[in-house]
């Protein structure tokens, strides 16, 4: 599904992300875990097209991120961690906008926004302005909109920071029927007790490389068995950061 | 293509919509007071093209071949002006804002996107433009007794397709800029793009030199109102300046073989602009976003933050204060369109004074008292105007630039008045110190007398102005706007503009009177008695400008302390 291949992005001599690679298949639902400035962002910036890879490459169903990226963004969904919405739209024409961009037919585009209406519990607010949304209005729709194309790969940067605990829950739910339903997420997540609840994988970057990839089952017995939680298993992963 | 076109503008235009439609008090009140202001502005813009013509064509009998060929050169420098401003504003919509990053995600092709962008662009930025223009053609227009689909015709054929081309020469240029700044530098890229565009400026006057041509017509008095293109280069009158006013003298000849060709000229070169722009856009726009992100992010290396220490030293103000004054200039420093525009605007002054002295002398050596009168304006109108334009550009976005973060100042235990005070005392004196300069330069080899008086009126305007454009700012203040320049181009910033032009008009209609007194006494050798009317207009000019400080101070306060 998702190959990163030697992935690498350098600014002024300074890797921020150093050489990664990884595979992601369809049903994976990995977290992607790193303290700030371990290259989360970059890296699902450069899977989203927002950044240019210094080296490396990076393949969705074999549309590389250079030659074919129109092709790789039809088969994505991004949701960043700061909601870009047109504040004078309402919630429903901002997501006719973004299905009519991802090539959606009027009847199917129809279908699609009832379905995540109801999946992200959208309700009557969908029709005022988004202006005067929250900020957890404003993730779900974002996420909402994201999810219109039925995308292969969903790439989630930081999607809980700022929600209230009902939004959240959604949103959490959502991804979990995603998930179930054959969806690849790829999620980036500072929480590490959401990456336990929900994800069925781990990567775990510090200073642009990866020091953890492994399933969530060997993510848990690893630090239960050595570590008395799993706050304190992070910290030693990551301690030179702190 | 065109689906993902009409689609992304559907939604772009039901945004403007909603816009339009706001109905509260503020926005009636804004509404009405734009209303008047512009009408104002319109009628006299009507008003001032059929005088301009008036001047041309009766008082200096000059005819209409040299009247159409002021109105190409005036056109051209209009052009410039657009692709210039075209230029910058495109860099923050087509690269930096955070709709483009929501759109890049898309799959939404190159051409699609840099197509909708621009229109966006074109018509937010160049929609007061549009106005004025009919408004100066409807006064020619009736100048002339055109029929009605003059108007249609010169709107929709000629002046819409000439802008088009020189909004997207802007663009275009902004993409060599991108590619040549990847592989020189932003410094070198400026310098070279500068030199350039005062390479053309310079060629084109050269060519086209407003006396050469009144030297050579001249002599054919009174066979003036023909067209006489055959006196000069064949190529000048390919551009598409000398083709849109050779179309519009062709009207008043009623020369429809030249409006047709002229007209097919204009649009076929708008078209050839305008795919050569979509081909760049398919093969360049996607690798420069990305690019411009990469320079962005690759030049805030630690080492190079300018005033990296500033926060530890003490200032004269309370420790809360004094932040917030740090804070205002460190973000104007490290805002690259902050620092370049206003580089631009030093350049400009600077070149200003390296010419300026050479002026002086034709003042001083002008074959009439009107004449003198005539380029001394100038100099004041240029150095008043540079005062407002300046003013617009750094002082209007000054309370909208606080943004989101506003609540900050709001909470923190500062005196709201004091705040209002030092930012328009720090705006004030960065203004005076540039405008005292240039009247220092402007006037050095010219009498006391109009050193004096040039001062005073200097000091009397920006202390009307500033603060009033200030005050204009925080009453039209929109805190989701991050970007400078799209604040100092939107309907409060034009409103502004208009109500300082307004006053730089009534300031030179008073000056004008003494200052011809000044120079006719001069002229026949006698002693200009011109102090005491001199003394009136300051008073009068003085006693509107307290008005003006108290009343912007009072407004700006107001402003801060309400609910956004």
């Amino acid at each position: 599904m998702l190959t990163i291949n030697n992935l690498t992005k350098s600014y002024n001599n300074f890797n921020a992300v150093d050489n990664i690679s990884f595979r992601l298949e369809s049903g994976d639902f990995t977290a992607f875990l790193g303290p700030n400035g371990a290259g989360k962002t970059t890296t699902i910036k450069m899977i989203a097209g927002l950044l240019a890879p210094s080296s490396g490459s990076i393949k969705l169903k074999n549309f590389d991120s250079v030659t074919n990226h129109i092709q790789l963004k039809q088969n994505l969904g991004y949701i960043p961690d700061q909601p870009f919405l047109y504040d004078k739209l309402t919630g429903l024409e901002f997501l006719k906008l973004t299905g009519g961009l991802f090539g959606l037919r009027r009847e199917e585009l129809k279908k699609k926004i009832n379905e995540t209406l109801e999946l992200l519990s959208l309700g009557d607010w969908i029709n005022r302005k988004t202006e005067t949304y929250s900020q957890g209005m404003r993730q779900r729709v974002s996420i909402a909109s994201s999810l219109l194309h039925n995308p292969d790969l969903i790439l989630v940067d930081e999607p809980m920071v700022g929600l209230d605990p009902q939004s959240a829950n959604i949103v959490k739910k959502a991804f979990q029927q995603k998930a179930a339903e054959g969806k690849t997420i790829l999620i980036s997540t500072h929480s590490l007790h959401i990456a336990e609840e929900i994800c069925t994988r781990v990567i775990i970057l510090n200073k642009g490389k990866i020091i953890f990839d492994d399933k969530i089952e060997a993510f848990k017995t690893f630090h239960e068995r050595e570590y008395k939680n799993l706050e304190a298993f992070f910290l030693e992963l990551t301690k030179d950061d702190f | 293509m065109i689906s993902e076109i009409f689609h992304l503008l559907y939604y772009k235009i039901k945004t403007l919509l909603y816009f339009q439609i706001e109905l509260n008090k503020t926005s009636i009140v804004k509404n009405i007071a734009s209303f008047f202001v512009y009408s104002f502005f319109l009628l006299a813009f009507y008003n001032g093209t059929q005088f301009a013509i008036d001047v041309v064509i009766v008082k200096y009998r000059l005819g209409l071949f040299i009247l159409h060929k002021f109105i190409g050169i005036g056109v051209f420098i209009f052009g410039m002006s657009v692709a210039v401003g075209n230029m910058i504003v495109s860099f923050s919509t087509l690269y930096k804002s955070a709709e483009i990053n929501f759109l890049f995600s898309k799959p939404i092709s190159s051409e699609s996107l840099f197509i909708v962008k621009f229109l966006d662009n074109f018509f937010y930025s160049s929609s007061t433009l549009f106005v004025f223009l009919i408004a100066g053609l409807s006064g020619y227009a009736n100048y002339f007794q055109l029929p009605l689909y003059f108007y249609a015709w010169s709107f929709f054929v000629l002046i819409i397709p000439y802008v088009i081309t020189f909004a997207l020469v802007g663009i275009l240029t902004l993409f060599g800029f991108i590619k040549i700044a990847d592989r020189f530098g932003v410094r070198v890229t400026i310098f070279i793009i500068g030199l350039l565009y005062i390479i053309a400026l310079s060629l084109f006057f050269k060519f086209s030199s407003p006396l050469v041509l009144i030297e050579r017509v001249l002599p054919y008095y009174p066979n003036i109102n023909i067209d006489l293109s055959f006196m000069f280069s064949p190529y000048l009158k390919y551009f598409p300046n000398f083709l849109l006013s050779d179309a519009l003298f062709a009207f008043i000849r009623n020369d429809f073989h030249k409006i047709i060709i002229n007209s097919s000229l204009i649009i076929l070169i708008s078209s050839f602009v305008f795919t050569l722009a979509v081909y760049i856009s398919n093969r360049f726009y996607y690798r420069s976003f990305l690019k411009v992100i990469e320079l962005r992010l690759t030049k805030s290396t630690p080492n190079r933050i300018p005033l990296k220490n500033i926060f530890d030293k003490n200032l004269w103000f309370s420790s809360s204060l004094s932040s917030l004054i740090k804070k205002e200039i460190v973000l104007f420093v490290r805002e690259p369109s902050q620092v370049i525009h206003f580089s631009v605007m030093m350049i400009l002054i600077v070149l200003f004074i390296s010419g300026i002295r050479s002026t002086q002398v034709i003042i001083l050596k002008a074959a009439s008292p009107e004449l003198q009168t005539i380029i001394y304006m100038a100099i004041l109108v240029f150095i008043l105007f540079m005062l407002i334009a300046f003013s617009l550009r750094f002082v209007f976005p000054m309370m909208s630039l606080e943004g989101e973060n506003f609540w900050r100042i709001r909470s923190a235990p500062i005196d709201i008045k004091k705040l209002v005070f030092i930012k328009m005392l720090i705006a004030l004196v960065i203004n005076l110190f540039i405008g005292i300069i240039l009247i220092i330069f402007s006037h050095s080899i010219l009498h006391s007398i109009l050193v004096t008086q040039a001062l005073i009126t200097f000091v009397i305007f920006s202390m009307t102005i500033v603060p009033l454009i200030f005050m204009m700012g925080s009453f039209f203040s929109n805190m989701k706007e991050k970007n400078p320049i799209r604040i100092s181009s939107s309907q409060g910033a034009t409103v502004s503009f208009l109500v300082s032009i307004l006053y730089l008009t009534t300031v030179l209609g008073l000056m004008y009177y003494p200052i011809n007194e000044y120079f006719n006494a001069r002229f026949f050798g006698k002693i200009p008695m011109v102090e005491n009317i001199f003394s009136r207009i300051n008073i009068v000019l003085g006693v509107v400008g307290l008005f003006s400080v108290i009343l912007s101070y009072l407004i700006s306060v107001k402003q801060f302390k309400k609910d956004i």
